[in-house]
């Protein structure tokens, strides 16, 4: 079957798959590293000059005086919140997309695939528009982008119970749905006055503005308990389900109720994040797949390596974002596309065999 | 080892598979024959619950199916799919080490890398082990997917077509790999198959499918005759034995209506039929 030399020389069993593991540990290692940089990065980056020596002094407490004040009040309630969003928020939609395109086995999958973005923004974009909502106050936006977003996987899961949960029934559905939400946005877009309408389109373009840390310990929890139960429970099962319904079944993984389930996470942890920061694109369709390309395809490894690069892709296009026509913002969405498409073409013309 | 009593299968309102019993014995391989739409591969499907029939039963070892949970049932059947279809690009040890998904919790055990080794080893592939499923040939992947099956520790395996996309030698290479396999471990094996030379070489039961029934059942020399060939795959053919071998050799589409145009190398050469039939 094979040359005798080529088996002569082959490396299997245990030995080989401790160098396999050591390989990916080192890549997450050199991640980790990069997480961090980024992090102190954007913690001292910013119109306000705040430095590392500062940020020392100030866990320290050798910093006295107003400036003082000033300094430790803008790094707390308005950088660090920030910090922590974008690595909550990237982390939660680079998770999301790795389980819709697993589940889906769609290359093209993310949250916009089964409408979830879609119906997020018409929420946020009724209340913002014509101030309906199902809550008032402070709610008012992020309540109901989040509910349409469940929504809307509420709306895919009734379409799939009646027909059969098979990725292209899924797949077409959620297009399906999110064409209609994106007429609704549409229509509120088109009912508004100038004035409002500036409101929709700035919240749709997405950014982490709202970062206050209330916001981050609402989030925390909708995007860390569906992460957690994806990475502990589910690694074997994705796996399974990209080699096809049948295999998964062969393999003892119900394909079905294992979609449905993994969905029904992705799009919690994804209204979550999109309530709070809009429509951010881009991290959750391809923060999975540069991971993919880095660490492989096994989800073990793959999912949490694929929520740390998508909190670097969206923390560091945020940092950017804010920091390279001070004082001006430019909207996260955008960043992170100008940023992320040229490393991941590169990735991807590197790599042999990504695609078929 | 596998009962199939009564097993009647409908996708909806089109009725494929209909009252078909018949039992594989521990040890052997079984071929499903039939053409294209006789039902073997929904059949097959039937075996490890990918279908669930709506009439009649499958049991294994005597315990009916819908008794054993599908990840206890992963453990007993290994399944290789025709052809697979690849999304994200897992090596050929991950995909093999998937097999070992009925038995492992988050964790892996040594023996489970052990045993990934061993299916690795035992189909060749070695050193293929860190290479994208997506770089490898048909003949390969077949390989690999049947190492995944053998990773399951099952003692069953169902394989689907497992020669339909191969070329010659590829072909036989997986015949006797699981022949080999088959009395190396110990197994038993349903093969849905098209190609009757190889059924008739490698099996020890075939099961010939006709429009969803079951047409008739035995060892090759019993079911492979040139009746049951022109009734169910409706050709003409010799049967023919050498050194022990079994040769079926199709002729020609059986009556004018099958394709309407018989031509010149569809009708009996009688000069080539001597020859054919001294050598015989």
């Amino acid at each position: 079957m094979s040359t005798p030399e080529k088996a002569a020389t082959a490396v299997v069993g245990p030995m080989h798959y401790r160098e396999v593991w050591r390989g990916k540990i080192s890549r997450y290692l050199l991640l980790l590293l990069l997480l961090l940089v980024v992090t102190v990065l954007a913690a001292t980056l910013g119109s306000a000059d705040i430095g590392l020596k500062d940020i020392a002094d100030l866990l320290l407490g050798r910093l006295a005086g107003p400036r003082a004040a000033a300094k430790a009040h803008i790094l707390w309630q308005i950088r660090l919140p920030r910090v922590a969003f974008g690595l909550i928020g990237g982390f939660g939609l680079a998770m999301a997309g790795t389980v819709m395109q697993a589940v889906l086995r769609n290359a093209l999958a993310s949250s916009y695939t089964l409408g979830v973005s879609a119906a997020a923004g018409f929420g946020a974009a009724l209340a913002i528009g014509l101030g309906w909502g199902l809550w008032g106050g402070k709610f008012l936006i992020i309540g109901n982008a989040f509910v349409c977003g469940l929504l809307s996987m509420a709306l895919v899961y009734g379409i799939a119970t009646l027909k059969g949960a098979r990725a292209g029934t899924l797949i077409l559905a959620g297009i399906a749905i999110s064409y209609l939400f994106s007429a609704l946005i549409a229509l509120v877009k088109y009912l508004v006055q100038h004035d409002v309408l500036a409101g929709i389109v700035f919240w749709l373009l997405g950014g982490l503005h709202l970062a206050t840390w209330d916001n981050v310990l609402l989030l925390l929890p909708i995007v860390l308990l569906p992460s957690l139960w994806l990475i502990l429970k589910c690694p074997w099962d994705l796996n399974a389900l990209s080699a096809g319904d049948e295999v998964a079944t062969s393999l003892g993984v119900h394909p079905e109720r294992t979609r449905i389930t993994v969905l029904v996470l992705a799009a919690l942890i994804t209204s979550g994040i999109v309530a709070f920061a809009g429509v951010i694109g881009f991290v959750c369709l391809v923060g999975p797949h540069m991971a993919r390309l880095i660490i492989g395809s096994d989800h073990r490894y793959l999912l949490p390596y694929a929520g740390l690069t998508g909190a670097l892709l969206l923390l560091g296009a945020d940092t950017v974002g804010r920091t390279i026509i001070q004082p001006t913002e430019l909207p996260v969405g955008i960043v992170t596309a100008l940023l992320g498409v040229p490393f991941f073409l590169h990735l991807l013309l590197r790599s042999r065999g990504y695609w078929e | 080892m596998i009962q199939i009593e009564h097993l009647s299968f409908a996708y909806e309102q089109r009725q494929v598979l209909q009252d078909i019993s018949f039992a594989v014995q521990e040890g052997q391989i079984l071929s499903l024959l039939g053409p294209n739409g006789s039902g073997k591969t929904t059949l097959l499907r039937c075996f490890n619950k990918i279908l669930r029939p709506q009439q009649g039963r499958i049991c294994l070892q005597g315990q009916p199916l819908e008794q054993i949970p599908l990840r206890h049932l992963a453990k007993l059947i290994g399944y290789v799919p025709q052809q697979e279809s690849v999304t994200f690009p897992f090596s050929v040890f991950e995909t093999v080490l998937m097999g070992r998904r009925p038995h492992v919790g988050w964790r892996l055990q040594p023996h489970d890398l052990e045993m990934v080794e061993e299916c690795l080893r035992a189909l060749h592939l070695e050193h293929l082990s860190q290479r994208r499923v997506t770089e490898l040939s048909g003949g390969e992947r077949q390989r690999v997917a049947l190492a995944r099956a053998l990773a399951q520790e099952p003692q069953v395996l169902l394989l689907d077509e497992p020669t339909s996309s191969l070329d010659l030698r590829h072909q036989l290479e997986v015949m006797e790999t699981v022949a080999a396999l088959v009395k190396s471990r110990g197994l038993t094996a349903v093969l849905a198959m098209h190609d009757l030379n190889l059924a008739a070489r490698f099996t020890d039961q075939i099961v010939m499918l006709h429009q969803g029934q079951l047409f008739c059942a035995g060892q090759p020399a019993a079911v492979l005759t040139r009746d049951n060939i022109r009734t169910v795959y409706g050709v003409e053919a010799d049967i023919h034995r050498r050194n022990g071998y079994f040769f079926v050799h199709p002729l020609r589409c059986a009556g004018a209506a099958r394709c309407g145009q018989p031509s010149q190398v569809c009708t009996p050469n009688p000069e080539r039929r001597s020859k054919i039939d001294s050598l015989a």
